[in-house]
C-alpha cells in the first residue's frame, strides 16, 4: 500500500510538473482552446450551483454555531463562524469541483485514450496527449481560484444576514465584527490555496485518465481513482496548510 | 504536432470568452473588495500613531491583540520585545486621532473575560498636558480575569470555610454547655434590660435637671451678663468722676494748701492770743465766781420778788450729790 501510494504521489507530482513544463503549450490555439473549455465547464457553468451552496452553506454554518454555542457568546460564535468560513470557504468549493470537474476530466480523458484515433470534432483539439494535462490543469486550477473567491464572498454575505437575523443585531454591527475578525491576507491565501486545490484536481484526474489504455472496464475505475485521490489531495494540502499557518 | 491543423472557433467562442472574462473579473473585484474591506478595517490603509506600555510579563499578550478606547477598536498590538531587566516592551499601533485624546496619565489595561479574546483597553487619563510624541509611555494594569476573581476568591474563602466547619463541629460536640451559656445569656439579657430602662430613666432625669440647670445657667448669665453691663456704666461713671476729681484736684489741692496756710497763720494768732490770754484768764476766772454768785443771788431775789414770783414756775428740788466725794459737789458752793 506504501508503494502504491507513492506510485500515486510520484504520478500526481508529475502531471503537474508535466502541466507546468509544457506551459510554452498556450501559445498553441488549440490549447488556448481547451483552457476556454476548461475554464467555462469548470468555473462558468460551475458557478451558480457555487453560489448556492455558498448562501446555504453561510447560512448553516451560523445556524449550527448558535444552536451549539448558544446566542450568548457571541464573540466565539463568531470566531467560530467566520473562522469556519473563511477556513472552510476553499475546502467546500474543492469538494465542488471534486464532484463536478475530478471525474469528468478523468472520464474525458480516459475515453480520449480509449477512443484515439477517432475523428471527432469535439475531440479535436485535444488530439495530442501532451496538450490534454496543461489545459485542464491551468483551467480547472484558475475556475477554482475564482470559484473559492465567488465562494467566500457569498458565504460572509449570507452569514452576515443570517446572524444580523439571528441575533437581531444590524448589519453593520456584524459586518464590523467580521472583518474586525478576519485577516488582511485571508482572502489571498484562500485564492491562492483554491488555484492550488483545482491544479491538484486538474492534474490527479488526468493522471487517472491516462492511465486507461484498451479497456473500458478500466474506466469507472480510473473515474472512481480519480475522486477519491483528489479528495485525499485536497484534505492533506489543507492539513499541510494549517499546520503551516500554526507554525 | 508537427501538423496542427487549423482551428475553427465555434459559432459560442464569443460567449464563451464573455462568460469567462465576466467570471474571472468578478472573482477579482469579489477578492478586492473582501481584501480591501478587512485591510481598511485592520488600519493598513490609514495613518497610525505609536505608544508603548512596560508590562511585567506578556501572558496573555500577542501582536494584533486589538486596542480599544470606550469600546471602539483604534489599533492593535504592533509589537512585542523583551527588556534587559526581563519586562516587556509592548508597542501599539494606533489611530491618528485617538491618540491626540490620550494625556500624560493615560493608561492600558488588558481586558480577558472568559471565553473572549484578550483586548487592551486604553484609558485616555484626565491630566493638562497631552501625551508626549517623542516618548509616548503610558501606564499599564492588568485586570483579572473571572477566573482569577473566582480562584482568588475561592483561595480567601477556603480556610474560613474550614474554620467555620471546624467551629460548626465544636459546637456541635458542646452543644449542651453552648445551651446552658445560652440560658444565661438570655437572663443577664433580661437584666440588661431592666438595666436598662433604669438607665433610661435615670437619663431622662438627668437630662431634665440639665435642661434646668441650664434654662437657670442661662437666667444666671443674663444676670451676670446685666450686671457687667451695669458695672461697664458705674465704671464709666466712675471713670468720669475720677476724670473730674483729675479735673478739680489740683485746684482743691491749691486751695487746701492754701487753706492750710492761713490755718497755720489762725493757729500762729490763736497761739499768740492764747499765750496773752493765759496770763489774764485765771485772774478773770478767779473774780467770776463771786460774780456768778451775785447773779444767782439776784436771780433768787427776783424770783421771791412780786410779781414775778407768780409769774415763774417753783424751782425743782435740788439733785442730791451722787457721791459725796464728788468733787464737783465738793467744789460747788452749798445751797442756800
Amino acid at each position: 500500500m506504501f508503494s502504491a501510494t507513492t506510485r500515486l504521489a510520484l504520478g500526481y507530482s508529475s502531471m503537474l510538473a508535466h502541466a507546468f513544463a509544457r506551459r510554452g503549450l498556450l501559445r498553441v490555439p488549440q490549447v488556448r482552446v481547451a483552457l476556454l473549455r476548461q475554464i467555462q465547464v469548470t468555473g462558468v457553468q460551475a458557478l451558480p450551483y457555487v453560489l448556492v451552496v455558498a448562501m446555504l452553506f453561510g447560512a448553516v454554518v451560523v445556524t449550527r454555531a448558535l444552536e451549539l454555542l448558544g446566542p450568548d457568546d457571541d464573540t466565539a460564535l463568531k470566531a467560530v463562524v467566520w473562522g469556519g468560513i473563511r477556513e472552510l470557504g476553499p475546502l467546500i468549493t474543492a469538494l465542488i469541483l471534486i464532484v463536478r470537474s475530478s471525474v469528468a476530466i478523468a472520464a474525458e480523458v480516459a475515453l480520449m485514450r480509449l477512443r484515439s484515433g477517432i475523428a471527432d470534432s469535439h475531440w479535436r483539439d485535444i488530439e495530442h496527449e501532451e496538450e490534454v494535462v496543461l489545459p485542464r490543469v491551468l483551467g480547472a486550477s484558475l475556475s477554482a481560484a475564482a470559484l473559492v473567491s465567488c465562494f467566500q464572498f457569498v458565504a460572509i454575505g449570507s452569514a452576515l444576514v443570517a446572524s444580523s437575523l439571528t441575533l437581531g443585531t444590524a448589519l453593520e454591527f456584524e459586518l464590523d465584527s467580521f472583518l474586525t475578525t478576519a485577516s488582511p491576507l485571508q482572502v489571498p491565501l484562500s485564492v491562492l490555496k483554491g488555484a492550488l486545490f483545482g491544479a491538484g484536481i486538474g492534474a490527479i484526474a488526468c493522471y487517472h485518465g491516462l492511465q486507461v489504455h484498451s479497456e473500458v472496464g478500466a474506466l469507472p475505475k480510473a473515474v472512481v481513482a480519480a475522486g477519491a485521490g483528489s479528495l485525499t489531495f485536497v484534505l492533506v494540502v489543507d492539513l499541510i496548510a494549517i499546520v503551516l499557518l500554526i507554525s | 504536432m508537427s501538423a496542427v491543423p487549423p482551428v475553427v472557433e465555434p459559432p459560442r467562442a464569443k460567449s464563451q470568452r464573455r462568460q469567462i472574462a465576466a467570471l474571472l473579473i468578478l472573482a477579482l473585484l469579489l477578492a478586492i473588495t473582501l481584501a480591501g474591506g478587512i485591510a481598511y478595517q485592520h488600519g493598513v490603509l490609514t495613518t497610525r500613531s505609536q505608544v508603548y506600555f512596560l508590562a511585567d510579563d506578556a501572558t496573555g499578550l500577542s501582536p494584533g491583540t486589538p486596542v480599544r478606547m470606550s469600546g471602539f477598536r483604534i489599533g492593535k498590538i504592533a509589537a512585542m520585545h523583551l527588556q534587559p531587566d526581563l519586562s516587556v516592551k509592548v508597542v501599539l499601533a494606533i489611530e491618528t486621532e485617538p491618540f491626540s485624546h490620550l494625556k500624560t496619565d493615560a493608561r492600558a489595561e488588558v481586558v480577558r473575560e472568559q471565553l473572549r479574546p484578550a483586548a487592551i483597553d486604553l484609558r485616555p487619563g484626565s491630566a493638562e498636558q497631552s501625551l508626549s510624541e517623542d516618548d509616548p509611555h503610558v501606564g499599564f494594569r492588568k485586570r483579572g480575569t473571572l477566573t482569577e476573581i473566582a480562584e482568588d476568591l475561592r483561595t480567601r474563602l477556603a480556610p474560613i470555610l474550614d474554620d467555620v466547619k471546624q467551629l460548626t463541629g465544636t459546637a456541635r460536640a458542646r452543644k449542651g454547655d453552648i445551651d446552658a451559656m445560652l440560658e444565661h445569656a438570655h437572663a443577664v439579657t433580661r437584666e440588661l434590660a431592666g438595666a436598662t430602662q433604669e438607665m433610661h430613666a435615670l437619663t431622662l432625669d438627668l437630662r431634665n435637671r440639665v435642661a434646668r440647670l441650664g434654662t437657670q445657667g442661662e437666667s444666671v448669665l443674663g444676670e451676670a451678663n446685666r450686671s457687667v453691663v451695669r458695672l461697664g456704666n458705674l465704671i464709666g461713671q466712675a471713670d468720669k468722676s475720677l476724670d473730674a476729681v483729675n479735673t478739680r484736684l489740683p485746684g482743691m489741692l491749691g486751695k487746701a494748701d492754701n487753706a492750710l496756710t492761713s490755718l497755720d497763720a489762725v493757729l500762729r494768732d490763736a497761739r499768740t492770743i492764747s499765750s496773752s490770754a493765759a496770763k489774764g484768764v485765771p485772774e478773770l476766772m478767779r473774780s467770776t465766781a463771786p460774780l456768778i454768785d451775785d447773779s444767782r443771788e439776784t436771780m433768787q431775789g427776783l424770783r421771791e420778788s412780786w410779781p414775778l414770783r407768780s409769774m415763774l414756775p417753783a424751782p425743782p428740788p435740788a439733785a442730791l450729790p451722787i457721791d459725796s466725794h464728788d468733787p464737783a459737789a465738793l467744789h460747788g458752793s452749798a445751797p442756800r
